[in-house]
């Protein structure tokens, strides 16, 4: 039998488990809807300065910066209509952010008042007579060197690999059903835990995690049965995922996922209680619908989480206190 | 007087300013999820099991079988239920002081297994594509369209022929696709249903699908022919594709999917 593993604190409700308990905060970052709509809020970051940024693909303010109490501090940003991936990378002291765009299809960093610095378009040189290349670029993950791998999960299902100039150098990964290809490379990440910094990109739909080297030589794939995960975030010791669907793929059946430092489910807010059977973890369901289709997590320097949605009826992101 | 003015702006500023108070997530706003049920075989020839995986002892997961919606009174549903005739069944959990889930509906349905071997006119999209076989496995594909239980195509028309062993009788056949239109997928428009008999004759019968109306949720769709008893040698199902994806979606104009996982004989 599966648990919930839920709480109550009076009326208030607890989600998740083990060391990773939250309450929920539903109407943080309320905004006024007129002024400041969003449409679907795909990702969130936290900034040096402790502020929360969020990219939604409502053009009218692309990027909306908080406080962390969900005061508005500031928006721009009006061309990114595909607004999806959203990356900071701290270059010599300043912050930068990557963004992806879906329908414009490119890649573009900017400084954090919104000031283009280089965009990255399709690449060039793989289609073939009877392919043109198909380039819907979902995430990026920036390592110390300035190399940007750009998982393009909705397009060719390449992790492409640019020098910190916009120039091209490889690409791995690429469609199917081996271990070291994808369907729905949706997400990217560096994993520098272990002292050596390796890729760590999503296989949505197969449900999976897998590790490849900088390089691009595939090391090993992490299973999470039932979850249709977004990018892997790492946060101190642990991963932190939002999962937009699970168990047989339901919509409004979302929840979070967070793994410990040997990448074993731990906790799932708005899920049941992780189960492991050996090694192999049962299959993953919601319990509650806290979440309709979370998109991604931003766990800030409190160690709460800001959750964004996708297709969630254009609300802004909840916040979950860790108690 | 100055003073008295500054006191009464400062007071008046004290008691407009709001206390910011989070709004917490309550357990009578809760909504349960959605109950997890599985079906051992969604089409069976003698019987079928319908596992019903309990979250919580303190859930209760309410069960129906007349297409009526559960409510707190109809029947428990235990760990698994016995199934040996083609049905709709409904499901819901409830719990005290908790919003109760959405219903989930299991269609369980009855068809015989038949030996009979497969042509198809066109192969299917090469990522979609697990073998013919998986037509008559009788193993019904779950959400996910990349499983190996799938046929995907966009192509407006597929043929798939069945050569049937001597002396089989047929009452109709069922086409079992998906509608999941986020991911453009969508309702065939037509299925014909052809015999062919043994003297060279055939015979003809159509379903037409007005199906492309906008739908939220994702659906299993079983279309569904039945035709009086027949002998035929070799049977044709034909299902049309839209030929385009309607004006009201993202993808307007483009070539729409068509993913079949099954195609039973009545």
């Amino acid at each position: 039998m599966y648990l919930a593993g839920y709480t109550f604190v009076g009326d208030d409700l607890i989600i998740g488990h083990g060391d990773f308990k939250y309450k929920v905060i539903v109407d943080w970052g309320n905004l006024d809807k007129l002024t400041t709509p969003v449409s679907d809020c795909h990702e969130m970051v936290q900034d040096s300065k402790g502020r929360i940024i969020l990219l939604t693909n409502n053009t009218k303010n692309n990027v909306i910066i908080y406080n962390k109490d969900g005061k508005l501090i500031e928006t721009w940003g009006n061309k990114y209509p595909g607004a999806h991936g959203l990356t900071i990378k701290n270059e010599g002291g300043e912050d930068f952010l990557y963004i992806t765009d879906t329908e414009k299809s490119f890649v573009v960093k900017t400084t954090l008042c919104g000031r283009e610095i280089m965009k990255i378009n399709r690449p060039s040189g793989f289609d073939t007579a009877d392919n043109k290349l198909n380039f819907v670029p979902t995430e990026t993950a920036i390592v110390e060197n300035g190399d940007i791998y750009i998982a393009d999960g909705y397009g060719s299902q390449y992790i492409y690999i640019y020098d910190q100039n916009g120039r091209l150098k490889s690409r791995f990964g690429g469609p199917g059903k081996e271990d070291d290809q994808f369907y729905n490379c949706h997400g990217v990440a560096i994993d520098e835990r272990s002292g050596i910094p390796r890729i760590l990109v999503t296989a949505r739909e197969k449900n999976q995690l897998k590790y490849f080297t900088t390089s691009g030589v595939y090391e090993s794939t992490i299973e999470l049965p039932g979850a249709y995960i977004c990018r892997p975030v790492i946060h101190e010791e642990n991963i932190f995922l939002a999962t937009i669907w699970s168990g047989d793929k339901g919509d409004n059946t979302g929840f979070i996922s967070i793994l410990d430092k040997d990448n074993k489910l731990v906790s799932a807010p708005g899920g049941r209680v992780p189960q492991y059977e050996g090694s192999k973890l049962k299959k993953m369901t919601q319990a509650y619908q806290v979440f309709k289709h979370p998109h991604d997590v931003c766990v800030d320097d409190d160690e709460n989480i800001y959750v964004p949605q996708w297709n969630a009826g254009q609300v802004y992101p909840m916040k979950l206190i860790r108690v | 007087m100055r003073y008295l003015i500054v006191i009464i702006i400062l007071a008046s500023w004290g008691c407009n300013k709001k206390t910011q108070k989070s709004i917490y997530l309550q357990k009578s706003n809760t909504t349960l999820s959605t109950p997890s049920i599985s079906v051992d075989e969604a089409f069976f020839d003698i019987r079928t099991l319908i596992r019903v995986d309990n979250v919580d002892p303190k859930i209760d997961i309410r069960h129906t079988i007349d297409e009526t919606e559960p409510t707190q009174n109809s029947p428990l549903a235990k760990n698994h239920i016995i199934v040996s005739e083609t049905g709709i069944h409904k499901f819901k959990a409830f719990q005290k002081g908790v919003k109760y889930s959405n219903t989930v509906t299991v269609e369980a349905i009855e068809a015989r297994k038949v030996n009979w071997i497969g042509l198809v006119s066109n192969d299917p999209n090469q990522n979609y594509n697990s073998g013919i076989g998986v037509l008559t496995d009788h193993k019904k594909g779950d959400w996910n369209f990349r499983s190996d239980e799938w046929y995907g195509y966009q192509d407006s028309i597929v043929k798939f022929s069945f050569t049937l062993e001597e002396g089989e009788v047929i009452n109709g056949a069922i086409v079992s696709s998906m509608i999941d239109q986020n991911s453009w997928i969508f309702s065939p428009v037509n299925v014909s249903l052809n015999y062919h008999f043994e003297d060279g004759t055939k015979e003809n019968h159509e379903l037409s699908i007005s199906d492309c109306m906008v739908q939220s949720e994702k659906q299993m769709n079983y279309l569904k022919i039945t035709t009086p008893p027949r002998y035929p040698n070799r049977i044709d199902v034909i299902v049309y594709n839209m030929l385009s994806i309607p004006d009201w979606h993202p993808g307007k104009g483009l070539k729409p999917w068509l993913f079949v996982d099954e195609i039973l004989i009545l």
